[in-house]
């Protein structure tokens, strides 16, 4: 099934909440709506699932307008950040709830085998308020697929959960929306559940969509400066071209010099470095990277279970990056001690002028 | 708590306790003083009696369903609908809790008597009574007690997680669907409680009733009027079948209550 809004939009008195939101996932497809709170995704969600009514535009659900049609007829599975589980009826109730209301004969049958896919099948005469969050996300889970939808529709789903229970279901989830190859609409304000989720992106800012693509596109070549702050692109530096020839240039920022890869005008530039772009290189040996420079660790913080960000002062400009515990390890790094760190020149993102 | 240790803190709730016994429980004392019980079942046979008791029930029985249709349905608007001067309406709707009786009452006498607002013109031309009738009677307590449901179901309604609507809409829930599966069993605790209290209150309700009530008896009026005209037996009996009927129903309202969560 694919889902298709059309220059959706939506205000409130004098607010605006949503402009022109247009975008298209293909069937099986699993897309992010990432952006900030108050910036209008879970209003968005709710317009696909027809909770909420658009002023214009229009949901296409297969190429079928859907704008007029209930969210009770549209078929789409909605999964809350608060779960929303009926606090009155059991596990088992829950799940069959989607069921019982399209007059399914076989509810305990089908209940019984998504609740084992799910791992809560010793849970169903327990009441939601018996078990763990990440057990009640589970069969909220269940409860949305278990009527084979065509669309699954998630508002933050796991930002209530801690960071284990969390990366675990982030796992389940991916498995099970591969295998189900239901086309998915997910909201997060987590650029690193993005990430490892979406077969595409779109961020949302002040109910606009300010980029959508792959997410490659978008970690890597943001077209704005607002985009990549967001997406965690943690070094942004202005600067400038100084010297272009031959396929390269020189950027000068901070009193530094920086390569990169392409002929750019000369003018104003904002750089912008990925975090997990730049690499470690033991001081003793030649870099074979073009840009490199000593500098001092200053920062160190964990980033997940497995990362560490480490904040390198070059000169007085702060370089963060992102590093796996064992390289942290196998280097010794530490706050106070002088580093070298490396950067290929491929690996600089530039947006021109008056992008930034 | 461990105020005690004060002096003037334990004077004070010394005080607070007697005062609190003589105000209290010697009235309850004093009327069971005065009861003939060898009496009582002939008493509660007297056709007077008998009358008051059987109009007290019916028509608070009836008030009851009345007020708990009207106020379902007014609690959903107020919970749930936008409309200008919401809250002065939402004010308005409970005004009946806080206005004297009697005003009531007299509001009741101005709009169905004879020369009332809705007399002469609505009921006379098609012949309907209600003044001085059992209509009257109940009219007077669904004015008095609807608000009880009003406030009672509003709360419960407000307290309903919208996102469970909306969850059991995505799940292929119509209106009606919703309504039976979860806005009733989610807000019945509420609903029941301001029910209970809203019929504890018809049987007791006096002030508009006696109004509108003519010649009609509930037992409250049937007390007043007993006591004036010197009947003191027929008086405490119903006094103490009131005193019965308030105390189970708030018995049951606590260990309703209670139950909660």
């Amino acid at each position: 099934m694919s889902l298709e809004l059309r220059a959706i939009s939506k205000s409130y008195d004098d607010t605006v909440v949503l402009r022109d939101i247009s975008f298209r996932l293909e069937p099986g497809e699993l897309m992010v709506l990432l952006g900030p709170s108050g910036a209008g995704k879970s209003k968005t969600l709710e317009i696909a699932a027809g909770i909420e009514t658009p002023d214009t535009g229009s949901v296409v659900i297969n190429g079928v307008d859907v704008s007029s049609v209930p969210a009770r007829k549209r078929g789409v599975g909605f999964v809350f950040q608060d779960y929303s589980l009926f606090p009155h009826k059991n596990v088992f109730e829950n799940i069959a709830f989607g069921l019982k209301t399209r007059g399914e004969k076989n509810a305990r049958g089908r209940v019984e085998a998504i609740a084992r896919e799910m791992q809560v099948e010793g849970l169903l005469d327990r009441f939601p308020d018996q078990i763990s969050g990440g057990q009640q996300q589970r069969v909220a889970l269940a409860r949305a697929l278990v009527f084979q939808p065509d669309l699954l529709l998630f508002d933050e789903p796991l930002s209530s959960l801690d960071q284990r229970v969390r990366e675990q279901l982030r796992k389940t989830l991916k498995k099970i929306q591969r295998k189900h190859h239901v086309t998915t609409l997910y909201v997060t304000h987590d650029y690193v559940e993005a990430i490892a989720l979406a077969d595409k992106i779109a961020i949302l800012k002040e109910g606009r969509i300010l980029q959508s693509g792959p997410p490659d596109e978008i970690f890597y070549r943001p077209m704005s400066r607002e985009v990549a702050e967001f997406t965690g692109m943690t070094n942004i530096f202005d600067g400038s071209v100084f010297q272009s020839k031959g396929g390269s240039s020189i950027i000068r920022f901070n009193g530094l010099e920086l390569v990169v890869d392409s002929a750019l005008p000369l003018g104003d530039v904002t750089v912008c470095i990925r975090p997990e772009s730049i690499m470690f290189v033991r001081p003793e040996r030649p870099s074979s990277f073009e840009n490199n420079f000593d500098g001092i660790i200053s920062e160190m913080e964990s980033f997940g279970s497995a990362m560490q960000r480490i904040g390198v002062s070059v000169e007085g400009t702060m370089f963060y990056v992102n590093v796996p515990n064992h390289v942290v390890e196998k280097m010794k790094l530490e706050a106070g001690k002088g580093v070298k760190i490396s950067l290929k020149k491929e690996k600089i993102h530039i947006l021109l002028g008056g992008e930034g | 708590m461990a105020l005690e240790g004060d002096r003037w803190i334990n004077t004070y709730l010394w005080i607070v306790l007697l005062a609190g016994i003589i105000i209290f429980a010697v009235p309850f004392i004093a009327l069971l003083n005065k009861i003939d019980f060898t009496g009582m079942l002939a008493i509660m046979a007297y056709p007077q009696v008998k009358a008051s008791i059987m109009l007290s029930i019916t028509t608070a029985f009836v008030a009851t369903i009345i007020a708990l249709l009207l106020g379902l349905g007014i609690a959903y608007i107020l919970a749930f609908w936008e409309f200008p001067f919401k809250g002065a309406v939402d004010t308005f709707s409970t005004l009946p809790m806080v206005l004297p009786p009697s005003a009531a009452g007299y509001l009741l006498l101005l709009t169905f008597g004879r020369f009332g607002l809705l007399g002469r013109p609505v009921l006379e031309r098609f012949g309907i009574t209600i003044l001085f009738t059992s209509y009257a009677i109940i009219i007077a307590q669904v004015f008095v007690i609807t608000p009880f449901i009003i406030t009672s179901t509003k709360s419960a309604f407000l307290d309903i997680n919208p996102n469970y609507i909306r969850a059991a809409s995505t799940l292929g829930s119509d209106p009606l669907h919703i309504l039976r599966e979860i806005v009733l069993p989610l807000s019945s605790k509420g609903i029941i409680a301001g029910t209970i209290m809203a019929f504890a209150r018809a049987i007791g309700e006096f002030g508009a009733s006696v109004m509108v009530a003519g010649l009609l008896q509930t037992m409250p009026i049937a007390i007043f009027n007993m006591t004036m005209g010197g009947s003191r037996d027929e008086a405490n009996i119903i006094a103490l079948i009131l005193i019965v009927i308030s105390f189970s129903i708030l018995f049951i309202f606590k260990h309703f209550i209670g139950e909660r969560r």
